[in-house]
């Protein structure tokens, strides 16, 4: 595919990330660029939808399994306790760390409805590229979301966002760890509360 | 200066004799060696904000016409240029003190004294700087965490920051008598309400949905001052990395 059809699709907002492989090689960033314009398309698309709450995690579930890297995050969330984790709690923690995230996110939606993302510049990093994006938030001022995305899992997926400053995967791992340090290092323990969370 | 000195050797103190520091004081974003003491301090101001403030913001939310909701918000936003101002001057950052002198001047006279806001139409870029961010351009290290009773999340930097912005603020200093004793305080009190009512989804979620409301309001504090001081240019390769474990 030539490069100029690509911006010009990219610009277009068409979605061509999953049909060019090659094109990802050439101009990661702009691929980049173009994966966070329609996540956050579909994500405005599933806030404004119709749907119940509870339909709304299911969609909102699949969509952060299609374009996150959640397996990583997971780990990350756990800090130092992510070495200790025996092999056998993984998938159950995986699972409950994505419903719980999925729960917590679907329920702060309700604040958002006249929202608009512009996506703005992309840049590559030594550990993928970064995407910055703005929300628009009507009379109130607007929010700056930094995206980090990379391959490194073999397809290009999100890693992190920053919201005004604020990592998701740190604030995260500030919780986890802490909780985690309560019930004295007892993972299984903490598991089942992102369990009852989720 | 040395109030803040006298905290922390408290603090060391606390650490020899109470079990409470027997977990490491290092957090993920600096370190919290007087953590036994900011607990309690935490529970009190989440006690004000359960009796006063969220009911008080919920209030002024559902009381208060829309419009004088903005001219507050313009109001606590035009009164803290002058700080703004000459904190981006001590950084030596002419293009914020700039845009900030712009600010001021327009929304001053064209905006009525800042009850409204024609400067962000006109696309003048708003900042935000405070003494706390000046000390850490300067090369002051952040310091302990603290949270303080009622100013809520500190640390020993910003608590010295604090000092140096009531100083430096020109609201210490204008009218006589009670005007002066009164325009501080009514701003203080005006931005409070303002802050609980702007931001009041993200602060009852963090205070009210979190297992731990401590933890998560050092998290979001030390990583919003973070970026506060690097005027949002925080280098995301220098960041935490989530590959940074090895593969999970």
């Amino acid at each position: 595919m030539n490069r100029r059809l690509f911006l010009a699709a990219t610009a277009s907002g068409v979605a061509l990330v999953s049909s060019s492989r090659s094109a990802i090689a050439q101009d990661a960033a702009v691929a980049a660029q173009a994966h966070v314009r329609r996540i956050s398309d579909d994500v405005l698309a599933l806030i404004r939808s119709s749907a119940s709450d509870a339909e709304k995690r299911i969609t909102f579930m699949s969509m952060m399994d299609q374009n996150a890297n959640m397996r990583q995050i997971a780990g990350f969330a756990l800090g130092r306790y992510a070495r200790t984790m025996p092999e056998s709690l993984k998938p159950r923690y995986i699972e409950a760390f994505k419903r719980f995230v999925a729960a917590t996110y679907v329920s702060r939606f309700s604040e958002y409805t006249g929202e608009t993302i512009d996506v703005g510049s992309a840049r590559p990093l030594n550990k993928g590229y970064s995407v910055e994006t703005t929300l628009n938030r009507g009379s109130q001022p607007p929010f700056s979301v930094r995206w980090e995305l990379s391959d490194r899992s073999g397809q290009l997926l999100v890693d992190d966002f920053v919201i005004e400053g604020i990592s998701m995967a740190m604030s995260q791992r500030g919780e986890f760890t802490n909780l985690i340090t309560s019930y004295g290092g007892d993972l299984e323990k903490f598991v089942q509360y992102l369990e009852s969370r989720g | 200066m040395s109030n803040n000195r006298s905290l922390a050797s408290l603090a060391v103190l606390g650490c020899l004799t109470l079990a409470g520091c027997a977990t490491s004081t290092t957090v993920d974003n600096g370190y919290d060696p007087a953590q036994y003491l900011n607990r309690p301090i935490h529970a009190f101001n989440k006690g004000v904000d359960t009796a006063l403030l969220r009911p008080l913001s919920k209030g002024y939310e559902a009381v208060v016409p829309a419009t004088i909701k903005h001219v507050v918000n313009n109001e606590v936003r035009f009164l803290s240029l002058p700080g703004t101002f000459i904190n981006s001057a001590l950084q030596g950052n002419v293009e914020r003190a700039g845009d900030t002198a712009a600010r001021m001047v327009v929304n001053a006279t064209l905006g009525g004294l800042g009850a409204l806001d024609p400067a962000t139409e006109m696309n003048i870029p708003e900042h935000d700087e405070d003494f706390g961010q000046t000390l850490a351009v300067w090369g002051a290290r952040q310091g302990p965490y603290y949270e303080l009773p009622l100013f809520g999340p500190s640390s020993a930097r910003d608590f010295v920051g604090r000092a140096g912005d009531f100083m430096l603020s020109p609201l210490s200093y204008i009218g006589g008598g009670t005007t002066r004793l009164l325009l501080g305080p009514a701003k203080r009190v005006a931005s409070i309400i303002d802050t609980r009512y702007q931001f009041g989804d993200a602060i009852d979620q963090a205070l009210y949905e979190t297992p731990d409301s401590y933890v998560t309001v050092r998290n979001l504090y030390l990583q919003r001052r973070n970026n506060a001081i690097l005027n949002g240019e925080v280098d995301p390769d220098a960041s935490p990395d989530i590959y940074e474990g090895g593969e999970f």
